[in-house]
């Protein structure tokens, strides 16, 4: 079986900078790590290897320092790892990126199972995986916060609904994205690092993917972002101690 | 702009800050205030390992660590709170022969200021330690009532303390400058552009302790080294909280359970210094291993290895790194920052800050209030060090091979 878990350079700390005119995150200088989510989808991953053997490819899209996350995801148990690098990317969108990814895919030869964390927390948008399911027109499964059963053929999985769970099954190939939930990471070893740290990293170029490059990067995205503001921060705020206080501050403002 | 005074002013909400807060806080009714520009112990503070080693080869150290104990004892009592204190003993092992002497040294001088110590060979050094190999211990002392605890908890229990005895604390506002006038401290400048006035300054900013001061004020001769560890997963059956700490001077190391996964600190050869001009204002934002710690430790575990041969396949949950903030003495920096009168400075913890905590704000306390000091305050004097350039190389290299040549815990 082989697996790709597509993982994303996000910034460590929630101290982010917005550039002016782009109105994109500033990431060149920041620390970085690899989206939170994406680990349980790298860890969903090698439980369906336990079960079905084959190999995990773990992918990112991102400047060179992105390797870092790779080696990290590998850390994790990914068997091989590829980086999708160029500079025309820069800027892409959800939907470009997920057309970029989608031609990955297909470079990559497919795979039976396409994995994503549920959401990056840097944009938060969780519309690149089911894009990318989109693109090469896959079923799609999100949330999933349990994996129930796996074999050659197929995939059981429970995923969050917006009123509760439901049980999917699905053939291959599929795209999955995973929540936190699902399952609980392992964290490395030394010699897990060690592992990562001497592999072996393909890099893929946008003159490898036989892209339509007006579908990528800032100028082929769809998405405009006119204006970013910070959201206020609510200096104001008065702790109540008791229900004598509440009571005073709603005869107040019913006046 | 509001005008405000007090009898003294402490800077920096970290161990030494509130210990010393605590401390004088005891013995005068004097008006103090302490500012800390983030939130109570969450700089340095939260980041340390917590060994409360006692036995030292200079007397001086073992009565600081020694007012530490006694604070732990009566805060635990006045607040009805454990802070995390854990009773676990010591172990100390040696595997080289050049290292027996020191442990000698360290057993006479812990037996002789009336420390429980005793030597144990190899076999019950495994019985307390069944994770570690043990085959090439030489040597091995045995410290039963050795303890840690929980650094933050610590430091805020010292604040508590403080603040029933009526210490004044703000946090959330830094002290952006320390005034004087003719030699003589007059208050500080705040970051909200208030200024209080005080005839007596205290500060006690850890890593940002020069930046402080300098080049106002007279420099000290300290630089954050990086100090470190790594946390394994919880394995409760394997590392009980209830086990001993260990001291490896041999590996350049330390190990204590921690909520059933096992901290190791690995001192590396050639330890990281900083310079403090450069440093952000919270330690968050500092970037101590771009790799999480995973380089130092492939490069400097050579030596642990051999009393631990599954270190390379434990699972390693955490890399914690922090400022300690060393001296090319090893030795704290406590007393008056001469000649200015009323400024004083504790800082320079060498990584016994938690250890010596109670000692220190004891210390500055009876300097401040110019009672006799409990220890030999000279060996701590900031005057020992002159012609100080705080942030060039030649002292950051001196910082940081005291601590890489550090054998204690």
């Amino acid at each position: 079986m082989i697996q790709i878990v597509f993982v994303k350079q996000v910034p460590f700390s929630t101290k982010v900078k917005m550039d002016p005119v782009t109105h994109t995150l500033v990431r060149s200088g920041v620390r970085t790590q690899v989206n939170p989510y994406d680990l349980h989808a790298v860890r969903a991953a090698i439980e369906v290897k336990d079960q079905c053997g084959g190999t995990v490819v773990v992918v990112t899209m991102g400047p060179p320092s992105a390797v870092a996350v790779l080696r990290e995801a590998m850390m994790h148990g990914a068997d091989e790892a590829v980086l999708v690098s160029d500079a025309a990317f820069a800027g892409s969108d959800t939907w470009s990126t997920s057309y970029i990814l989608s031609m990955v895919v297909r470079h990559l030869g497919g795979a039976d199972i396409q994995w994503f964390g549920k959401q990056a927390i840097d944009g938060d948008t969780a519309q690149v995986g089911p894009g990318v399911a989109a693109q090469l027109n896959y079923p799609q499964i999100t949330e999933m916060n349990q994996l129930i059963e796996v074999d050659e053929h197929s995939v059981t999985v429970q995923k969050v609904t917006d009123y509760g769970y439901r049980v999917v099954k699905s053939g291959f190939p599929v795209v999955i994205t995973v929540n936190k939930e699902a399952n609980q990471l392992l964290s490395p070893s030394l010699n897990d690092w060690l592992r990562a740290e001497n592999a072996e990293i393909r890099t893929i170029n946008a003159s490898s993917l036989q892209l339509d490059m007006s579908k990528v990067g800032l100028s082929g995205s769809p998405t405009r972002v006119k204006r970013i503001e910070l959201p206020s921060t609510k200096q104001d705020i008065v702790m109540l101690t008791s229900a004598h206080e509440l009571a005073q501050v709603i005869k107040n403002l019913r006046k | 702009m509001l005008i405000k005074s007090a009898d003294i002013i402490i800077i920096g909400g970290g161990l030494l800050g509130c210990a010393t807060a605590y401390q004088l806080s005891k013995r005068t009714s004097c008006s103090i205030v302490l500012y800390e520009r983030n939130d109570i112990a969450s700089q340095a503070t939260s980041r340390a390992a917590c060994l409360l080693t006692r036995a030292r080869t200079k007397p001086a150290l073992m009565s600081l660590v020694q007012e530490t104990y006694d604070c732990i004892a009566e805060l635990s009592q006045l607040l009805n709170d454990s802070l995390g204190y854990t009773e676990s003993g010591s172990i100390t092992a040696v595997s080289e022969l050049q290292s027996h002497v020191a442990l000698d040294d360290l057993y006479v001088a812990a037996t002789v200021f009336g420390l429980q110590a005793s030597w144990i060979d190899g076999h019950q050094v495994k019985s307390k330690l069944p994770w570690m190999e043990t085959s090439s211990v030489t040597k091995a002392l045995y410290m039963p009532t050795d303890a840690y605890i929980d650094s933050a908890m610590l430091c805020n229990g010292y604040l508590t303390g403080a603040k029933q005895n009526g210490v004044g604390v703000t946090t959330r506002v830094g002290v952006t400058n320390i005034l004087s006038h003719a030699n003589q401290v007059t208050g500080v400048e705040l970051s909200t552009g208030e200024i209080v006035h005080a005839p007596i300054v205290i500060n006690a900013t850890g890593a940002w302790i020069n930046r402080m001061i300098y080049p106002q004020f007279a420099a000290l001769a300290t630089v954050p080294v990086r100090s470190h560890f790594w946390i394994s997963e919880s394995i409760p059956t394997i590392f009980p909280i209830n086990q001993p700490f260990a001291i490896l001077p041999d590996a350049r190391a330390f190990t204590r359970p921690d909520v059933g996964g096992l901290i190791i600190g690995i001192r590396e050869p050639e330890c990281v210094a900083y310079d403090p001009s450069q440093w952000p204002d919270d330690i968050d934002d500092v970037d101590f291993s771009p790799d999480n710690g995973w380089s130092t430790l492939s490069q400097s575990v050579n030596l642990f290895e051999k009393y631990f041969p599954s270190i390379h396949d434990l699972r390693i949950a955490h890399y914690v790194a922090g400022p300690s903030c060393y001296t090319p003495d090893s030795m704290f920096i406590v007393g008056p920052l001469e000649p200015t009168a009323g400024l004083y400075v504790a800082g320079g913890c060498c990584g016994g800050g938690v250890a010596m905590s109670g000692g220190i704000g004891r210390m500055m306390s009876e300097i401040v209030l110019g009672e006799t000091c409990f220890v030999d305050q000279s060996l701590f004097s900031p005057s020992r060090f002159v012609d100080v350039h705080p942030y060039s190389a030649t002292l950051r290299k001196q910082c940081a091979d005291a601590r890489s040549n550090k054998k204690g815990g």
